[in-house]
């Protein structure tokens, strides 16, 4: 296993992934990334992200189904890994931990993540 | 919504595909489909398109990209390389013959291109060099470049287009003098001696490492080169020292001026030392110099300002000479004109008389260069043509390749990289050979050329290495990869008609080259010995000279003969004003009995003293010698039979008549009491002149040569002697000597030269072509590996076998020195056309050249041939 430390972008489209389950790949993350957090995110850039926590182990992927929107092309689906679960975990757990220590801030904006 | 034109944009697509990796190219498309097709229902098509586009540069990230291609590239690259060096190896005597004679005939011709380019750089790098005319002269008999002494300074006073003038004065003899410096052990004689006006460097540019442009701006003043200097001072700046030379009429001193960087830049004048032309010595003599005829010994260089026409400016300049000069003209019944000579030409394109030094010469430059030019030629046809014979043998594996799924553009990547591997490995060669002759070369030639300080020529060579390379690796990459795996398996493509047919014609090509070149080396020959066994009317051997240089030498002359006499060795003595193979260039202007001074006849004139004629073995037909019982042979001449015949005279009644000549408005009488046989007084490339031999002190130039016929068992110990006795009569004068056959020869140096150059760069050409022919006999005969079979089994002998393969190439040579013979006699008819004595060429010439190159064909060839013809037929038969 290589780096395992999520970045800002990693952390969120780990999350996405875990929360899109079938409809995981590439455009739609990308599309749920920029409908939720309102910040654009091109296809490359999800891309590159998702090939790269793969590569971390956190994600795997295979082949979806072809279908007509997309030319009759396949899709690649990605799913995240008990090793990503426990990244997220151990990510969420620490700032958990941080924000227990920080005095009285509402907890409640980490829900915007879906948390 | 118009379906066809809301589609992504193909472009970007294609441009997506040529950079992602293929195992991502489904998703990825997929994906920027959606995207699309998203985007242009929540927008217009337009912005789709466009998001499109991003989308795609936004994929220009090094996870996306295809990484798989570069290590494919490189696996492949390897593959080819390992293929190619094992094919290399396999044939290892093909790829010898194929490598070596393209590195040799390269190295050839880069020497060659490095002389040419060596000769081209004389006198390219004077500041307005192209503003730099010299005034020649053209008069009833010759070309002459010098004029007398007025005409310069009047060019620059009458004309205003002249920015700057500058005289040089050569005086025969006087090129080579003795240099003192003030302790007594530093004398040395210094050749290539000039004394210029101040303006000279205002003409001409030299690099100057001590003083500047001005230096000869003060009377008596010496601008040496940086060789001399050393010499001298050592690294000390030697500018304001003093140092003497020694003159046959006395000793001066010069202060140092200017010290130049002789090596730096290349000239028609060769100067070692210049020294100012407002002097102690010369200096009165060269004011007297007022006539507009006589002592054209200046050497005369204008620079014009810019814009000038040189036509309407030459034009002038003649007309400003018949003004000044046509009543002299005139009295003496004489014509002359004056024209110009570009400056930057001189070097390349004067030979005529005169000049400050010997020059190069445009005709050789161009053998030269299209020696080269053949070299290369040949070289890379040959490169081409085993290149191209050895791949067909490989349609096999071309057929193979394209079974297991080769792409075309592999096939030709391998190829090509064969081909260059192979002209790599010449071009290596080149270098390396380079590097071991260049010396030898220098040596020959008397130059210091090197290879690196010849950036272009560095170029040209590797450029035309890799050209050959990739025009050699076309054939078969193009060709051989376009067939069909099954064609190229069953082998079909063995006698393809076109290839056969470019490569016979690359034979006859070479062929005809080489032809061309032992045709020419033949001739070149002939001529030499033609010359060296020209009658030359006197006898050149065993003269030993001793110049005279200093009035010490020249008053103990007579003191040194008489010390000379008890030596048994040598025979005869005299002292001359110059001797034969030296240039002559003293003349005057003699009419005979009966004759007005118009009439006259331009007679060659030398000074001699007694026993002259007889110490040269020169032939006398009539009447008597000098001798020093008759007074008054102060007014006699010995005439040379072209000289009697120009006068009008008759050999048989010659003797007792008068000749006469006009000086000053005066008429002198001379005495015929001689006639000698036309010998050749100057070189064989001049044609025999009048001349005059003289005793009277008025015809005495300033230079004496002490003449010996000496013979001996050990010519070292003999000069040594003579040496002894000479600085015991000249103390202040060093000794120097020279053998007359040597100095004789020397006027052919540069024929001797070219001659043996061409001579050797022939013989690679040959060797080199016949490398070709045997590589393509060696490829023939493999090929035929079975027919031979097939003919010896049916009963044919092994002499029927060698020239059913020989005779193909014999005649492609017989066509080959059918094409050459014309060119070649046109080529050497020019070049024969510069002696004046040439022999024709005879139509055996041309026989011997031919067969020369058809026997070595077939040498060649019937090598290979005998070889095939004396394989057992079982071992041919038995492979299939």
């Amino acid at each position: 296993m290589k780096e395992t430390k999520l970045g800002e972008f990693e952390e969120v489209l780990l999350l996405l992934v875990g929360i899109l389950e079938e409809d995981a790949y590439a455009f739609k993350i990308a599309e749920e990334f920029e409908a939720q957090s309102g910040r654009s995110a091109s296809i490359g850039s999800v891309h590159s992200t998702l090939d790269r926590l793969k590569e971390k182990g956190f994600l795997t992927s295979e082949m979806g189904q072809p279908t007509a929107e997309r030319g009759g092309r396949r899709k690649r689906i990605y799913t995240i890994t008990n090793v990503g679960r426990n990244a997220l975990q151990a990510s969420r757990d620490f700032k958990v931990n941080l924000w227990n220590q920080y005095p009285g801030l509402a907890i409640d904006k980490l829900n915007i993540l879906g948390l | 919504m118009d379906r066809k034109s809301n589609i992504p944009p193909k472009l970007a697509q294609w441009l997506l595909l040529r950079f992602l990796r293929e195992d991502y190219a489904e998703e990825v498309l997929g994906d920027l489909d959606e995207k699309f097709y998203s985007v242009s229902q929540k927008s217009t098509p337009l912005k789709a398109k466009l998001n499109y586009w991003k989308q795609v540069i936004q994929y220009l990230r090094p996870f996306a990209f295809k990484r798989s291609k570069h290590s494919i590239r490189t696996t492949m690259l390897h593959h080819y390389l390992k293929v190619s060096w094992r094919n290399i190896l396999r044939s290892k005597g093909f790829s010898f013959i194929n490598v070596f004679g393209l590195a040799f005939g390269l190295t050839a011709s880069v020497l060659i291109m490095m002389y040419v380019l060596d000769e081209w750089s004389y006198d390219k790098h004077h500041v307005g060099g192209d503003r730099i005319y010299r005034i020649a002269s053209e008069s009833d008999t010759d070309k002459w470049v010098a004029v007398p002494a007025p005409v310069g300074g009047a060019i620059k006073e009458s004309f205003p287009e002249v920015e700057t003038a500058a005289r040089l004065v050569r005086i025969p003899g006087f090129e080579t003098i003795l240099l003192k410096g003030q302790k007594a052990e530093k004398q040395f004689f210094e050749t290539n001696v000039f004394y210029v006006d101040s303006t000279f460097f205002d003409v001409f540019t030299y690099d100057f490492l001590y003083g500047d442009a001005d230096a000869l701006s003060k009377p008596n003043t010496i601008v040496i080169s940086d060789d001399v200097a050393t010499k001298f001072f050592g690294d000390a700046n030697p500018i304001g020292e003093p140092l003497t030379i020694g003159l046959s009429f006395g000793d001066f001193i010069y202060t140092v001026t200017g010290v130049f960087d002789r090596e730096r830049y290349k000239s028609h004048i060769p100067a070692n030392v210049l020294l100012s032309m407002d002097n102690n010595d010369i200096g009165s003599w060269v004011k007297q110099q007022q006539s507009w005829i006589f002592n054209g010994l200046f050497h005369t260089y204008v620079k014009v300002r810019p814009g000038t026409d040189s036509e309407a400016f030459e034009r002038k300049v003649d007309n400003l000479y018949q003004a000044e000069a046509g009543e002299d003209l005139e009295q003496a019944g004489f014509t002359k004109s004056l024209y110009l000579q570009p400056m930057e030409d001189i070097y390349l394109h004067s030979n005529l008389g005169y000049e400050v030094a010997s020059n190069g010469n445009m005709t050789y430059l161009i053998i030269f260069s299209s020696i080269a030019l053949f070299l290369v030629v040949i070289a890379c046809v040959n490169f081409m043509n085993l290149s191209t014979a050895k791949s067909e043998q490989r349609a096999k594996e071309v057929g193979l390749r394209k079974v297991v799924g080769a792409f075309r553009s592999s096939l030709v990547g391998q190829f090509m990289m064969e081909s260059l591997l192979m002209s790599g490995l010449a071009l290596i060669i080149t270098l390396i050979l380079l590097q071991l002759v260049t010396p030898y070369f220098n040596g020959l030639i008397s130059r210091e050329l090197s290879l690196w300080n010849m950036p272009i020529v560095l170029v040209l060579l590797v450029g035309l290495t890799f050209a050959s390379g990739i025009v050699s690796g076309l054939y078969p990459s193009f060709y051989l990869s376009s067939f069909g795996p099954a064609a190229a398996l069953k082998g079909s493509l063995k006698n393809s008609y076109s290839a056969k047919a470019i490569r016979q014609g690359l034979v006859v090509f070479q062929f005809t080259i080489s032809s061309i070149l032992i045709l020419g080396v033949i001739l070149i020959n002939q001529q030499m010995q033609y010359l060296s066994s020209q009658e030359l009317g006197f006898d050149k051997s065993h003269k030993l000279i001793l110049p005279l240089k200093t009035g010490e030498s020249i008053q103990n002359s007579e003191l040194l003969k008489s010390q000379l006499r008890s030596n048994s060795e040598v025979q005869q003595m005299t002292v001359g004003g110059v001797y034969p193979g030296i240039e002559l260039v003293t003349d005057m202007l003699f009419f005979a009995e009966g004759k007005t001074s118009q009439e006259n006849v331009d007679i060659q004139t030398t000074y001699v003293e007694g026993n002259y004629i007889e110490t040269l073995g020169i032939e006398l037909l009539k009447g008597r010698t000098f001798s020093s019982e008759f007074k008054s042979d102060t007014n006699a001449v010995v005439l040379n039979e072209s000289a009697i015949k120009a006068l009008g005279y008759d050999v048989e009644s010659a003797l007792g008549k008068q000749v006469y000549y006009a000086l000053n408005g005066e008429r002198y009488a001379m005495r015929i009491i001689g006639v000698v046989a036309d010998y050749h007084f100057e070189s064989l490339q001049h044609e025999i002149e009048p001349l005059a031999l003289l005793i009277s002190p008025a015809f005495s130039g300033p230079t004496r040569y002490f003449i010996m016929d000496v013979q001996s068992a050990s010519y070292t110990s003999l000069v040594q002697s003579i040496e002894r006795v000479w600085d015991e009569v000249n103390p202040g004068s060093p000794f120097q000597y020279s053998f007359l056959d040597a100095d004789f020869e020397r006027n052919y140096r540069k024929e001797m030269l070219t001659m043996q150059l061409i001579q050797s760069f022939t013989l690679i050409a040959i060797v080199i072509a016949c490398l070709g022919l045997f590589g393509l006999a060696a490829f023939t005969a493999e090929r035929k590996t079975k027919e031979i079979g097939v003919r010896k089994v049916l009963g044919a002998s092994v002499g029927q076998v060698v020239v059913l393969l020989s005779s193909e190439f014999a005649r492609l040579v017989l066509i080959a020195v059918v094409i050459a013979a014309p060119i070649a006699y046109f080529m050497m008819d020019e070049w024969l056309n510069e002696f004046a004595y040439r022999i024709e060429m005879s139509w055996w010439v041309f026989l011997v050249a031919g067969l020369i190159a058809m026997t070595m064909a077939i040498l060649t060839v019937s090598f290979q041939a005998i070889k095939a013809a004396l394989s057992n037929p079982v071992k041919s038969l038995r492979s299939e």
